[in-house]
């Protein structure tokens, strides 16, 4: 259906088609070029930030912090990554990544989240493959399950807003269901796919 | 709620380093090996987002996603969602900057608390950016091909956004 590669060819077979007929080409061209230069220095700036909180989790995992975490959210996570031994490490920054998206805290989660994508792989059957683990964590991730969402409330405060955190809950309610309906597809795509299989 | 915010990293980077030291954890040397591998990671990301980064200016500057935007309004109009919204719905999975300059820009033409105001915000905070998320998560392990794995993300997104509407007018009725 949505594979990247049709999706990232039409973005790009599109845009140059429409830039044509607008007679945006050369403006097109400039922002493609500048989009290039952007990479690298959005790159750069997460790096910094990306080495620095792998530095400070290296130190929470040599504490045992992951461990302990994991141990707090094991009910939850056991149905959910049945495959994985509650004191894995994957299963430990799993938790924490979630934990800092639950607190809103964005700039910390993306770290985080990369943490957990290699420890999945470590433990991936078939390496270099999205596995069953990944999509269910993926799941989690994409749906934006948050107790404060600080980017809409910073904005909407900016704006003016009298009740700037009014939308905590209805964004808490949205995110759960979205959340959800992603974990299902996964689910049946999944048992469809092994029920083709036999 | 701000301060807490304003406190969330400092708090967080202490409770770490004093469990740390409280431990016997040799801090700043597991701080320099931790970050080494956080530098490769980082280097690693560079392909994916001059993938998307490039798709996504040649997309916009054109003017093809604003003509995308136009050709959704009939659709809007069928399935009943004010035609200021849809494009933001559209916009939400592929940028999240788009996204919050989306919003911001209808919060700030129709008011934060007015119903278009609110809906905006509760889409915008209502998921992630699945392209983005799955272009960086996946690219730091080096995998290409993600599967099922943006239907997946596309239709969370899809439900996300109805959801927000629905849930948007009956918060106002309510």
């Amino acid at each position: 259906m949505f594979t990247i590669n049709k999706i990232w060819f039409a973005l790009f077979f599109l845009g140059f088609l429409v830039a044509g007929a607008t007679g945006r080409v050369e403006e097109t061209t400039l922002a493609l070029i500048a989009a290039m230069e952007e990479s690298v220095s959005f790159t750069l700036g997460l790096i910094g930030f990306l080495a620095f909180w792998s530095g400070l989790l290296k130190i929470a995992e040599a504490a045992g912090i992951t461990q302990g975490l994991a141990r707090a959210l094991h009910p939850f996570l056991r149905r959910l990554f049945p495959r994985l031994p509650h004191d894995s490490p994957a299963i430990g920054a799993i938790t924490l990544s979630l934990a800092a998206n639950l607190l809103g805290l964005s700039h910390a989660a993306t770290p985080l989240g990369i943490k957990a994508m290699h420890e999945l792989e470590k433990v991936n059957p078939s390496p270099g493959e999205v596995s069953d683990e990944m999509a269910v964590y993926l799941a989690l991730i994409l749906g934006g399950i948050s107790f404060v969402p600080s980017t809409i409330i910073a904005v909407r405060s900016r704006a003016g807003s009298t009740r700037p955190s009014v939308v905590i809950l209805p964004i808490l309610i949205v995110s759960f269901i979205g959340t959800t309906v992603a974990l299902c597809t996964h689910f049946i795509i999944k048992k469809t796919r092994k029920e083709s299989k036999k | 709620m701000k301060t807490l915010s304003v406190w969330a990293i400092p708090l967080f980077i202490m409770a770490v380093l004093a469990y740390g030291e409280y431990k016997g954890v040799k801090v700043y040397e597991t701080f320099i090996k931790g970050a080494s591998t956080g530098l490769k990671t980082g280097f690693q990301l560079l392909p994916y987002f001059l993938a998307i980064f490039g798709a996504l200016a040649v997309f916009k500057t054109s003017g093809a996603l604003t003509l995308f935007c136009r050709l959704t309004t009939p659709l809007a109009r069928l399935l009943r969602i004010p035609e200021e919204i849809l494009p933001l719905g559209l916009v939400k999975p592929l940028s999240g900057s788009g996204t919050i300059g989306f919003m911001a820009d209808l919060t700030q033409k129709y008011g934060p608390d007015s119903p278009l105001g609110l809906m905006a915000s509760i889409i915008a905070g209502g998921s992630e950016t699945t392209f983005y998320v799955l272009t960086v998560y996946l690219g730091a392990i080096g995998i290409s091909r993600p599967k099922h794995l943006v239907s997946m993300g596309l239709l969370g997104d899809l439900a996300a956004f109805f959801a927000a509407i629905f849930i948007a007018r009956w918060f106002q009725i309510g």
